[in-house]
């Protein structure tokens, strides 16, 4: 989620590059709740700084977490880890938004159920 | 008010079907919980509450998915109001019980007593309303039957039926209870909490629960089944795992199926059920509550549960493209605005009630 709105701010993306996660609420949070706010392109709900700051605390610090007792996976359900098979751009997309974004849902990695999981060049 | 008719007893009396469950902060340092029965109140269900109802608002504090503390509220006979014969009232008491007196009965400390139709603060700072209200939850009640049935019948994945986009919930009223209560009656600012609703049946004969809300459309939703649907509304969240579980883990796993929206539909099925019970509504006392989805913190008035929930159920960005309507929405206690008048209802045709039936799995 935090790399789509790094994509789209340079100097957003050189800070977060500098930063380690314990640094990210106290550091990041404030640039990173402008963003989500300028993403709502006006929208009076999606670009309300209340829901911006909400989302930026809830979003960081940026680490992907994962409990192996739960089911995995990125989704719409849960965000427990993250498979190289996840269609991982609608929600992303929705959840900056605050609303259903269909995004693109073909962007994902080719999997395999073995090591290394990611389907190789070879492999393909 | 996401929670039709969906229990034999409910279906029967209005008055003791729970239809939305809200949790947000009020003013400062209080909490607000409110709950809606009667849909479509004053045209297809009564503006009154049931005497013999036991209503309540019940709170785990220790994440064991059981009521330390509950609210509880009761509604005595209804009358007329002074100098008007067309005009009801009911006078009705706010209990506060811990312990094993949250788990069922009517002891507890008594904290404020009102009439229906009229705001009141108690000496001890809380706030209490219980009458005639906008009904807020927006939701494309057409679709949404379309896409269960397309489900049903057809195994297809329906998404373009919610290009429909019209809230069959639009200038309708419910009658709704809304205690806003100190904080610190709940816990202490910060500590998170797990509450949910229930509408029981209490006087003459033992204690029996029949309606529960705690997240949005569990019943409409996710639990196509009418058996599953009255073990929801007769337990509590400390049995959904076992109960209800693996029903809601298969119904989302084939639904995210026939939307291809997922490699492995199995894993994303247990992926909801494992999000979804003990089915509570999460609310850390003292934030900005909301229902969205990034994630669920407490419930607002504006909340638009409807696109977060079926699209979870479906792991698609879905939208049924209707919102609440926040013009009805008030800062300060009730929060809730003026009930919608006749006048405005018009065009409006009363609510028919579903035949009690089992919808069958896609």
């Amino acid at each position: 989620v935090i790399s789509h709105l790094l994509t789209e701010d340079w100097q957003l993306a050189g800070l977060h590059g500098h930063l380690e996660p314990a640094t990210d609420r106290p550091l990041l949070s404030s640039a990173l709740a402008r963003q989500i706010a300028k993403l709502g392109g006006g929208d009076p709900c999606a670009s309300s700084l209340p829901r911006a700051d909400r989302l930026a605390a809830r979003l960081l610090p940026d680490i992907l977490e994962f409990n192996p007792s739960r089911p995995g996976g990125f989704t719409f359900a849960a965000m427990n880890g993250r498979k190289p098979d996840d269609a991982i751009d609608p929600i992303v997309r929705t959840i900056l938004a605050g609303a259903p974004r269909r995004g693109d849902a073909t962007k994902r990695y080719a999997a395999r159920d073995q090591f290394p999981y990611f389907v190789t060049i070879d492999a393909a | 008010m996401s929670h039709h008719f969906d229990t034999p007893t409910a279906r029967e009396d209005p008055r003791i079907n729970v239809c939305d469950f809200y949790l947000f902060g009020g003013s400062p340092g209080a909490t607000v919980m409110a709950m809606t029965v009667n849909p479509d109140a004053g045209m297809s269900a009564p503006e009154t509450f049931r005497d013999e109802g036991l209503y309540a608002f019940r709170f785990d504090l220790n994440g064991d998915a059981r009521e330390e503390l509950a609210f509880k509220v009761r509604f005595g006979p209804v009358e007329h109001a002074a100098g008007d014969e067309r005009h009801h009232v009911q006078p009705f008491q706010v209990l506060r019980s811990t312990g094993l007196h949250a788990l069922k009965g009517v002891q507890g400390e008594f904290v404020a007593s009102s009439l229906t139709g009229a705001s009141l603060t108690g000496e001890s700072g809380i706030k209490v309303f219980a009458g005639l209200a906008p009904d807020l939850f927006a939701g494309d009640a057409q679709a949404l039957g379309r896409f269960r049935t397309a489900l049903a019948k057809e195994k297809r994945f329906a998404a373009e039926v919610w290009e429909n986009r019209k809230n069959f919930f639009a200038r309708r009223n419910v009658t709704a209870i809304v205690l806003e209560v100190p904080t610190r009656m709940i816990g202490s600012e910060g500590s998170r909490v797990h509450a949910w609703a229930t509408a029981s049946l209490f006087g003459h004969a033992p204690e029996v629960q029949v309606s529960r809300w705690g997240l949005p459309l569990i019943t409409n939703v996710l639990l196509p089944d009418e058996a599953l649907r009255e073990i929801y509304n007769r337990t509590g969240p400390a049995e959904d795992r076992e109960k209800l579980g693996a029903a809601l883990a298969q119904y989302t796993s084939i639904v995210s199926d026939l939307a291809g929206s997922t490699p492995n539909p199995s894993e994303y099925g247990r992926q909801v059920a494992d999000r979804l019970c003990p089915i509570m509504l999460p609310y850390q006392l003292g934030s900005d509550a909301s229902f969205d989805f990034a994630g669920f913190n407490g419930r607002s008035l504006a909340d638009d549960v409807m696109d977060v929930i079926i699209t979870l159920a479906t792991n698609f960005a879905l939208a049924d493209g209707v919102a609440p309507d926040k013009t009805r929405i008030r800062t300060e206690f009730p929060y809730f605005g003026a009930p919608f008048t006749a006048q405005e209802q018009v065009g409006n045709p009363p609510v028919s009630k579903p035949t009690p039936k089992t919808e069958g799995r896609p």
